[in-house]
C-alpha cells in the first residue's frame, strides 16, 4: 500500500530541511532557504529572501564565489570553509558545499548551498596545531622527546628528539623492550623496568631522574615520566616523555662541586669568614667564626646581627664599621682590634671588611675576614723583650768592659809612674813615701778586682735560686747588723710593712740591697738633721714594690739620673763613696728579674723603689 | 850673706827653670796629683798649684778668680772620670766662661778610648783654649814640653 503523499509546496519542503540549505539564483540572490540555515546565520525575522549573499555575508571569500560560479557552469566543486561574525561578534566558522540547481528542464538556474557550523572543529584544529607547535618547540628547547606505545598493534612511536637523545639512526627501530636497554645497567635500568611494569599492572605513573648510555656510548642524564593509557578502563598502552638533562645535571654537579670546594676551603682556612647583609645580619659563617663565637651550628647564627652576639658598645662599633664600608664601598683592611675575654685574656685580631656588590653595582652586604694574631703578638712581645734584654745586656757588657779596662789601666798607669819615680829617687824619705803609695795602689787594685768579681758573679749566675722570705724579718736582720752605724747617726727607721708579707728573692741579694740603700741613706744624710728612713710596700702589676724613703741630701736626678746606678759614679764627694753600691744593687735586683728606680729632690730626700718580680 | 845668696838662687832658678804663675790640677786620684806635682817641681817653677777633687770644685774656683780679678791659671791638668762633675762636664762649663786669655788644658786620663779622643777633638774645635789629650801614665817629657811651650 502506497502512502498517500500530502501535497505541499516546494517552498514549504525546503523550509523544513534538517540541514542548513539555501538556494540562490545566478545573481547570488537567495531564492529559498531552510529555517535551519536562517537560524545558523541569525537571519530569522529578517528579510533575507531575495537578498544577495554578498549583502548577507560581509566577507565572501573568493573561493566561495569561484565555486558558486563553477556550479552555474554545471560543475560540482570542492567544499570550503569561511568565517563570519555572529551577533555577539564572535568568530564562527562554517563549511559550505555547493551544487548546481537544475529546473525541471535540466537547466541550471542557480546553486544549492549547504552549510555546516564547523566552529568547534576549526577551533580544535587550531588548538591542536598550537599544541603541536608548543610541544615541538618545548621539545626542541628543553630537549624533551615523547613516545607512545599502543598495546593492540604492539607499536612503539617516538619523536625525533628521542632518537637524538638516544643517539640512534633514523632507521633504528625503537620498541618498548630495546628502549629499556638504553638505561644504564643497575639502578637506572631496574627503575625504568619496574616503572613500566608497575604502570601496566597497577596503573601507576612515573617520574624519575635516570642515566642512559646512548647508542654511541655516551652517558647522559635524563628525566623520564610516563603513564599508562586506558580506554574504557582497559589498558591500551603507555605514553611518556624523555628529557635530556645532562647539561643541567652537569651544571648542577659543577655548582655543587664548587660549593663543596668553597665550603671546604673556607671552613679549613685559619681565618674567620662571614658574610653579612646590608642590615649586618649574618648570611654565612665559617667553622673558625663559629668556633670563635662558641656557636655549634651555622643555623644558630644565620640571620643574627652583632647585637645578638656581642655586648652593645662592641656591636655598635662593628655596625658602624659595616655601615662605613657599605656606604663608602671601600674595603676596610687589616684593622687591628683587641677583645678581652671573660677570663681576662686579650685577643688581638686583624679584621677586614670588603663590600659585596650585586650585578647592578649596588652593595648587597659585606664579606668579613678576621685573623686571630694573639699568638704572633705574644711572640712579637717576647721577641721585643728578648731583644731588649739582649741589647741591655750587651750595653752592660760593653759598659763593664769599658769600666774594667779603664780601672785597670788607671791602676797600672799609677804603678808605672810610681816605679819610674822610685828608680830615679835618691831621697830615702821620698822613696818610702812612694813605696807606701805603691802598696796603697796595689791594695786598691785588689779591691777593684774583688768588686768586679762580685759583679761578674751576679751577672753570670744563670739559675739563681729564689726563696720565699718574710720582708720584715729580713729588714730587721739588716737593721740589727747596722745597729752601731744607725745609732751613731741617730737614725730612726720606720717600717710600714705588715709582718706577714713574703716575697721571693735570693736572700743574700736582698740583704745586700737593703744594707746598701740604708747605708746610703746614712752616708748622704743632711749634716744637721737626724736621718729618718721609712720603708713601705705596695703592689704594681706583677711586682711587689718595696720603697725606702729618706730625708737626706737628695740628688738632682735631672743631672745625675742616668748615672745614678752606673759603676764608679759618686755624686756627693764623700770620701767613702766608691760608686759601686748602687751598681751592684741594680745588678742584683735585675738578676732576680726585678727593677729599681729612684725619685729624689735636693734638700728633701730620696726614695728608692725596689720592684720584686712575683712571677719569675 | 844670705840675701845675696837668695838673689843668686832666684836668678839661677829663673835661668834654668820655666816660670809659670799658676796651675790647676783637677783629679780625684791622690797618686796622680802627687805625680804631676812631682814632675812639675822638677821642670818648672810655679807660684801656685791649686788642687781640685772634681770638676765642680775647679769651676767654682775659676769663677771665684774671675770675680776677684786674680790671675787665671795658665795650665790645667784635667782628669776625665771624677765624681760630681767629670772632666767633660767641666769642659762644657769652662768653654762657656767669658775668658779672653787662652788657657792650656791638658787632659790626663787612663782612657785610651777613641771616643774620648774624639770628644777632646770636638771640644778643641769649639774653643780658643788649647786642649791636649794625654793618656796615663804621665811622663816627665810630656810635662816639660807643655811647660816650655807656655813659658816662652
Amino acid at each position: 500500500m502506497i502512502m498517500k503523499t500530502p501535497i505541499v509546496s516546494n517552498q514549504f519542503l525546503i523550509k523544513q530541511l534538517p540541514k542548513p540549505t539555501a538556494f540562490i539564483n545566478k545573481e547570488f540572490k537567495v531564492v529559498l532557504a531552510s529555517d535551519k540555515w536562517a537560524e545558523d546565520f541569525n537571519f530569522q525575522g529578517k528579510d533575507y529572501i531575495g537578498k544577495s549573499i554578498y549583502e548577507l555575508f560581509k566577507n565572501v571569500s573568493n573561493k566561495w564565489t569561484e565555486t558558486l560560479l563553477a556550479c552555474f557552469d554545471g560543475k560540482f566543486p570542492e567544499s570550503g570553509t569561511d568565517v563570519y561574525l555572529d551577533n555577539s561578534s564572535k568568530e564562527k566558522w562554517f563549511q559550505w558545499n555547493n551544487i548546481p540547481w537544475y529546473d525541471e528542464q535540466e537547466n541550471i538556474i542557480g546553486a544549492i548551498i549547504q552549510t555546516e557550523d564547523v566552529t568547534d572543529r576549526v577551533k580544535n584544529e587550531l588548538r591542536i596545531e598550537k599544541l603541536e607547535f608548543l610541544q615541538k618547540a618545548t621539545g626542541e628547547h628543553g630537549k624533551i622527546g615523547n613516545w607512545e606505545y599502543h598495546k593492540q598493534q604492539d607499536k612503539f612511536i617516538c619523536c625525533g628528539m628521542i632518537r637524538r637523545i638516544f643517539e640512534v639512526d633514523d632507521d633504528y627501530e625503537i620498541d618498548i623492550d630495546n628502549s629499556v636497554n638504553f638505561y644504564k645497567a643497575g639502578y637506572s635500568r631496574n627503575t625504568i623496568s619496574m616503572a613500566i611494569f608497575s604502570a601496566r599492572e597497577k596503573k601507576t605513573s612515573w617520574n624519575e631522574k635516570l642515566q642512559i648510555v646512548t647508542a654511541k656510548g655516551n652517558e647522559k642524564w635524563v628525566n623520564v615520566s610516563g603513564k599508562p593509557l586506558y580506554k574504557s578502563g582497559e589498558y591500551v598502552g603507555l605514553i611518556g616523555i624523555v628529557q635530556d638533562i645532562t647539561d643541567f645535571v652537569q651544571k648542577e654537579q659543577k655548582t655543587k662541586d664548587n660549593e663543596h670546594l668553597l665550603k671546604t676551603l673556607i671552613n679549613n682556612l685559619p681565618l674567620q669568614i662571614y658574610i653579612k647583609d646590608t642590615q649586618s645580619k649574618k648570611l654565612l659563617a665559617n667553622k673558625s667564626e663559629l668556633e670563635f663565637l662558641g656557636i655549634e651550628s651555622e643555623n644558630d647564627i644565620i640571620g643574627k646581627d652583632d647585637f645578638d652576639l656581642y655586648d652593645k658598645p662592641t656591636a655598635q662599633k662593628f655596625r658602624d664599621e659595616d655601615v662605613e664600608v657599605m656606604i663608602s664601598q671601600n674595603p676596610m683592611l687589616n684593622k687591628e682590634l683587641t677583645r678581652t675575654n671573660p677570663d681576662g685574656s686579650v685577643i688581638t685580631f686583624l679584621s677586614s671588611k670588603i663590600p659585596l656588590k650585586g650585578d647592578n653595582g649596588e652593595v648587597t652586604g659585606l664579606v668579613g675576614i678576621s685573623m686571630d694574631i694573639s699568638e704572633q703578638k705574644q711572640k712579637e712581645k717576647e721577641l721585643k723583650s728578648l731583644i731588649s734584654v739582649t741589647s741591655s745586656q750587651n750595653k752592660k757588657l760593653i759598659n763593664f768592659a769599658h769600666i774594667v779596662s779603664h780601672n785597670l789601666r788607671s791602676h797600672s798607669a799609677n804603678f808605672a809612674m810610681l816605679l819610674d819615680f822610685l828608680a830615679s829617687e835618691e831621697d830615702e824619705k821620698e822613696k818610702l813615701r812612694i813605696m807606701d803609695m805603691l802598696t796603697d795602689s796595689s791594695k786598691n787594685l785588689m779591691d777593684t778586682l774583688h768588686n768586679l768579681n762580685d759583679i761578674v758573679a751576679i751577672n753570670t749566675e744563670s739559675n739563681i735560686i729564689k726563696k720565699e722570705v718574710n720582708v720584715n724579718k729580713k729588714v730587721n736582720g739588716v737593721l740589727k747588723k747596722l745597729k752601731t752605724q744607725l745609732d751613731r747617726n741617730k737614725a730612726t727607721v720606720i717600717s710600714e710593712i705588715s709582718d706577714d708579707v713574703k716575697i721571693n728573692v735570693v736572700p743574700a741579694y736582698l740583704q745586700n740591697i737593703l744594707t746598701n740603700i740604708i747605708t746610703n741613706a746614712l752616708k748622704y744624710k743632711k749634716p744637721d738633721v737626724d736621718p729618718i728612713i721609712k720603708l713601705s710596700l705596695n703592689y704594681v702589676q706583677n711586682y711587689t714594690v718595696l720603697s725606702i724613703e729618706d730625708n737626706g741630701l737628695g740628688l738632682d736626678l735631672k743631672k745625675y739620673g742616668t748615672k745614678l746606678f752606673g759603676m764608679y759614679k759618686t755624686f756627693h764627694g764623700n770620701a767613702d763613696a766608691k760608686g759601686l753600691g748602687l751598681y751592684i744593687t741594680k745588678n742584683q735586683i735585675e738578676a732576680m728579674h726585678g727593677k729599681i728606680n729612684a725619685s729624689s729632690q735636693v734638700g728633701i730626700g730620696s726614695t728608692f723603689n725596689l720592684y720584686f718580680n712575683e712571677k719569675n | 850673706m844670705p840675701a845675696v845668696r837668695l838673689v843668686l838662687e832666684v836668678l839661677l832658678i829663673y835661668t834654668l827653670m820655666k816660670k809659670i804663675n799658676s796651675i790647676f790640677i783637677v783629679d780625684d786620684d791622690p797618686i796622680t796629683v802627687y805625680g804631676i806635682k812631682k814632675i812639675l817641681n822638677s821642670v818648672a817653677t810655679c807660684d801656685a798649684i791649686f788642687e781640685f777633687k772634681n770638676g765642680q770644685m775647679a769651676i767654682d774656683g775659676i769663677k771665684k778668680m774671675i770675680i776677684e780679678k786674680s790671675d787665671l791659671p795658665e795650665l790645667i791638668f784635667l782628669d776625665i772620670n771624677m765624681p760630681i762633675m767629670d772632666g767633660w762636664e767641666f769642659l762644657d762649663a769652662f768653654i762657656k766662661l767669658p775668658l779672653k786669655k787662652s788657657i792650656n788644658i791638658n787632659i790626663v786620663t787612663s782612657s785610651i778610648d777613641q771616643n774620648d779622643k774624639d770628644k777632646a777633638e770636638n771640644f778643641k774645635s769649639l774653643t780658643h783654649h788649647s786642649i791636649i789629650f794625654n793618656s796615663k801614665p804621665i811622663r816627665r817629657s810630656e810635662i816639660e814640653e807643655i811647660t816650655t811651650a807656655i813659658s816662652i
